[in-house]
């Protein structure tokens, strides 16, 4: 559940003073804040159930904006309007590149990124100029080099190109070819639109807006918000005509071209990459292992890690009709030889979190990790409110002791401890039951010489605390639950919205995702589908005029 | 190395240029009172090793300390400043490198909005409210530069220094060529002849002013917060065009061809891609792109891997090692001294280049060297802090100063005020019981 800490909230304790009664109380009183956000939802809910609302009633929704393309989004349009050229790796400050969400309102072009974008131009010019393809135009015969220009730069800008652009561009050109250097007024041209602000920014303005002052987006926004969605690139030659014609505005056209788009290699190829980006998979590249202690972990492994995730998402994505359900349970195989030979002949697979990639990430450079498993199972499957830090004075006053433990000690002295157990009741469980798996991903049954008991007490959402005995446990409590499946589908919106969904604005939207997502067996590849259907998708607010 | 005299060459033979009339007459009527004063701050991370790092003796006659007998040679211009604490505040969003980073540079906590899961800091760090101050930065067209050997994180806040304000995160530029770009314009090439510069500036202002437009159509389409988003947007712009004015034609081609050579991606040329950024600083200040600047060696949470440049050490990444207790203190020990010593030598040459606009470089800036922790445990009071440079002439160094728990906002209110700012406090009220006396 949503909650919106109040000033008050945050603790106020002096740095000097002893904080653990402070910081430990201002964790327990997060929780109790974030429970009564949930009785507060339950009750509007109750309450809209009463007044008889119907699936019709508007939400506040997204205001008419701009998002600036994300780095990969850059690329790919880029590779979209001029063939297979090489494009410089660009990185937006503030943004890692497999990132799953990308809050339009955070990122702004500062001058550090404008320098990127010039850079990536002036290479791409370079190579166009070289090699002129569908600009060759006989050497700069004007209608033709007019048309190509203005099919280049309206495909990139995703809609017809207003008077004052078509008149500045050609301008460009004629700077740039200087008397008859056709190949030098592309150029110019190619560089002036690969910096360009229309090109830069997908705009979700709108149309005229309806006397409450909502706009639907116009069919060519309509059209860039699918290939965005879908793609993760500019528009197809189908979608452009269809938004030239208008016809995209009728929404079951629109269907038509999100079934047609999802059926392509292309928008498969994307959706798996944002399943991918969603479970952090990449982190298996980057996590640091002691070469002592993990002498095999190299290079080619790790991309057997991923490559094997990778392998099993497109299987659930594909053959197993997105289902959720099988992403979290299933124990089909796709490790290569070298994989399997790391895992050994004990494997015990139950779904994503039994993956090695997952588990490698999870874990620092020596051991596993109990917190960082944890967490993430915190974040990406319950959607669990940030607990915060604890108590640093808390941390140095317990290091001494905990220094030597095992992971497994430490975490039951976290158990035992009062204060750390405030959050840490939270926050270990799920790495408790991961507990048979050690820091590279393989199953053990002791560990020092001690069995492994991983039981240990799950609350999933607001269901009463359960005990789960072991990963296959996990898999299944996490399979099984409802508020999973929202928790779920609500980071997926917040991918494709660029905005989180939970803030109360976009109710309507995000209930008709959960609504469904439970009608279709929670089939992920339908969230997208869906939420091409929503209000949040198609209808932007605009300001009223005073 | 390039000079002011040379640039002033490179202006000179483009003085055809109208963009140009503006550079020369601020050249020819401004000759500026006193020399512009440059601020750099330095981030290493993951704290130090007080056994190693601790001087003895007293403020004029200490003995330098293992870690920082790098500095020797600049003893002169050292101000070693002891006892003050970062005051983190408990259960703020995100974790305690980049927490401890925050309030260092900002004074303030962290912030995290609700619709996002980055976090970032509440407050403006100190090197951007004083680069928004016409007295500090003066007509430098780069407001404040941030760059940094190495930033593999995922978490922001481990990794940038610099924040505009609540949110707006500065984050640095790591990769070599972009960081040359980033200062040097496109424009800066000595090989072309004037009329050839002049038509390369004409055919760069057409892209801009193709921008510029592009964002004037945007705008009365869009709310109040969508146009500020493009009104920095257009700030860029005309940070670009002031850049590409004063680089016109300046030969920086030697440390292009440096940021052509190195592999960003590769560990083991973490010291390359470091002197690289910093002579890309130097060579800012010189020709007075930018007055303010931050680098950092490494994420708070580091990633570096100094084995290999550090023989002896062990073969993990810094962070792994800075949580290694008392079995790592030596490997710690040497990775702090040979971070010094990358850094001295830089530092000397500041030292050896001469400001056009009278003594030297290093005279004529503040160089503020710190660690986000004082122990790779993470603990807070007692960082470790140099200063280095002349400030401008109001910083004497060869001193050791050592405080009583004052919290590090007083050392940048003391710099804030000798720099001009008139600031009564920096950052939160409650982390601020005055400027630090005895500095200036």
């Amino acid at each position: 559940m949503h909650t919106k800490k109040p000033a008050s909230a945050r603790p106020t304790g002096d740095h000097n003073a002893p904080t653990n009664f402070v910081t430990a109380d201002s964790c327990m009183l997060r929780k109790l804040q974030r429970r009564r956000s949930w009785v507060m939802a339950r009750w509007s809910v109750l309450a809209c159930a009463v007044a008889a609302c119907t699936s019709t009633a508007p939400e506040a929704g997204i205001p008419a904006r701009i998002r600036l393309l994300t780095d990969r989004q850059y690329v790919n349009v880029v590779r979209d309007l001029l063939g297979d050229v090489d494009v410089p790796t660009l990185q937006t400050p503030g943004t890692l590149p497999h990132q799953l969400v990308h809050d339009a309102e955070v990122v702004a072009v500062d001058a550090s990124l404008l320098v990127q974008y010039r850079v990536a131009a002036e290479t791409v010019a370079r190579q166009v100029a070289a090699d002129l393809g569908a600009f060759a135009c006989a050497g700069g015969e004007p209608a033709c080099t007019r048309a190509a220009i203005e099919r280049f730069a309206s495909r990139g800008f995703r809609r017809p190109l207003d008077d004052d652009e078509r008149a500045e561009l050609h301008a460009i050109y004629a700077l740039g070819a200087d008397g008859s250097d056709h190949a030098g007024g592309i150029a110019l041209v190619v560089e002036a639109v690969l910096q360009a602000p229309p090109l830069l920014y997908r705009t979700e303005i709108g149309g005229d807006p309806d006397p409450a002052g909502v706009a639907r987006l116009t069919p060519f926004e309509l059209a860039s918000a699918v290939s965005f969605l879908l793609y993760d690139s500019l528009p197809d030659d189908p979608l452009w005509n269809a938004a030239a014609d208008g016809t995209l505005a009728d929404p079951d056209v629109l269907a038509t071209h999100v079934e047609r788009v999802l059926a392509t290699p292309r928008a498969r190829t994307h959706l798996e990459r944002v399943v991918l980006d969603w479970l952090d998979v990449h982190r298996v590249f980057d996590a640091d292992k002691d070469p002592l202690l993990f002498p095999d972990i190299d290079d080619d492994l790790r991309a057997s890690m991923f490559d094997e995730t990778r392998a099993f998402v497109s299987d659930v994505l594909w053959s197993r009709r997105g289902s959720l359900r099988e992403l979290l349970v299933s124990s089909r195989s796709f490790a290569d030889d070298r994989l399997a030979a790391h895992y050994g002949p004990y494997r015990r697979r139950a779904g994503i979190l039994t993956h090695a990639s997952v588990l490698t990430g999870l874990a620092t450079a020596r051991s596993e990790s109990i917190i960082q498993r944890g967490l993430y199972v915190n974040q990406r499957f319950l959607c669990t409110e940030d607990l915060g830090r604890p108590p640093f004075d808390a941390i140095a006053a317990v290091a001494g002791s905990t220094f030597r433990m095992t992971e497994y000690q430490f975490a039951s002295y976290r158990a035992a401890h009062v204060y750390c157990s405030t959050c840490h009741r939270t926050i270990d469980p799920p790495g408790l039951a991961l507990h048979n798996f050690d820091g590279v991903g393989r199953w053990r049954d002791l560990v020092d010489g001690q069995p492994i008991d991983p039981v240990a007490t799950l609350a999933i959402g607001d269901a009463a605390p359960r005990t789960i005995d072991g990963p296959a446990e996990l898999a299944t409590a996490l399979a099984g639950s409802e508020h999973v499946a929202a928790c779920v589908v609500d980071q997926l919106a917040h991918h494709a919205f660029g905005r989180a969904v939970d803030g109360g604005d976009l109710e309507l939207s995000r209930r008709q995702l959960h609504d469904r997502f439970e009608a279709v067996d929670r089939d992920l590849i339908d969230v997208f589908r869906a939420i091409t259907t929503t209000p949040a998708f198609r209808e932007r607010r605009r300001e009223v005029s005073p | 190395v390039i000079s002011r005299r040379r640039f002033l060459a490179g202006a000179g033979g483009a003085a055809g240029l109208a963009t140009m009339s503006g550079v020369l007459s601020r050249l020819a009527l401004s000759q500026p009172v006193r020399p512009p004063t440059r601020l750099l701050i330095i981030h290493k991370p993951v704290g130090t090793i007080p056994e190693h790092y601790e001087c003895t003796g007293g403020e004029r006659d200490f003995v330098l300390s293992p870690i920082l007998a790098p500095f020797a040679g600049l003893r002169s211009h050292l101000t070693i400043v002891d006892g003050l604490d970062i005051l983190k505040k408990d259960n703020t969003p995100g974790e305690d490198h980049g927490n401890a980073m925050i309030t260092f540079m900002t004074g303030g906590v962290s912030y995290k909005p609700d619709a996002s899961n980055v976090v970032t800091a509440e407050r403006a760090s100190i090197d951007h409210v004083l680069s928004l101050r016409d007295d500090v930065t003066g007509d430098a067209p780069i407001r404040s530069l941030q760059l940094a050997a190495d930033v593999r994180t995922h978490q922001l806040m481990a990794r940038t220094l610099t924040y505009a304000g609540r949110g707006a995160a500065m984050p640095p530029e790591q990769r070599p060529f972009a960081a040359y770009a980033r200062v040097f314009g496109g424009l800066a090439d000595g090989a072309l002849s004037p009329d050839e510069l002049a038509r390369a500036r004409a055919r760069k202002q057409s892209v801009l002013d193709f921008a510029r437009g592009g964002l004037d159509r945007l705008a009365p389409r869009l709310g109040a917060a969508e146009r500020i988003r493009l009104e920095r947007h257009l700030d860029a712009v005309r940070e670009l065009e002031r850049v590409m004015d004063r680089t016109l034609g300046v030969d920086t081609t030697w440390l292009e061809r440096r940021a052509n050579a190195i592999d960003p991606t590769d560990n083991d040329q973490h010291a390359d891609i470091g002197r690289l950024h910093l002579d890309i600083i130097r060579t800012a200040f010189e020709c007075d792109l930018t007055r303010v600047a931050t680098f950092a060696w490494a994420a708070g949470t580091t990633h570096v891997n100094l084995s290999r440049l550090i023989p002896g050490t062990e073969d993990v990444d810094h962070h792994t090692i800075s949580h290694g207790g008392d079995g790592s203190a030596a490997d710690q020990a040497a990775i702090h001294r040979w971070y010094n010593e990358r850094t001295a030598d830089f530092v000397q040459t500041l030292h050896d280049t001469p400001d056009d606009a009278g003594g030297s470089l290093l005279d004529n800036t503040l160089v503020v060297m710190f660690s986000e922790m004082r122990l790779g445990s993470h603990t807070f009071d007692g960082i470790p802090l140099v200063l280095l440079g002349g400030a401008g002439g109001r910083l004497a160094g060869g001193r050791r100063l050592v405080y009583d728990h004052r919290p590090t906002n007083d050392l940048w209110l003391a710099i804030a005020n000798a720099l001009g700012d008139p600031m009564a406090c920096f950052g939160d009220p409650e982390r601020c019981t005055g400027p630090l006396p005895g500095l200036f």
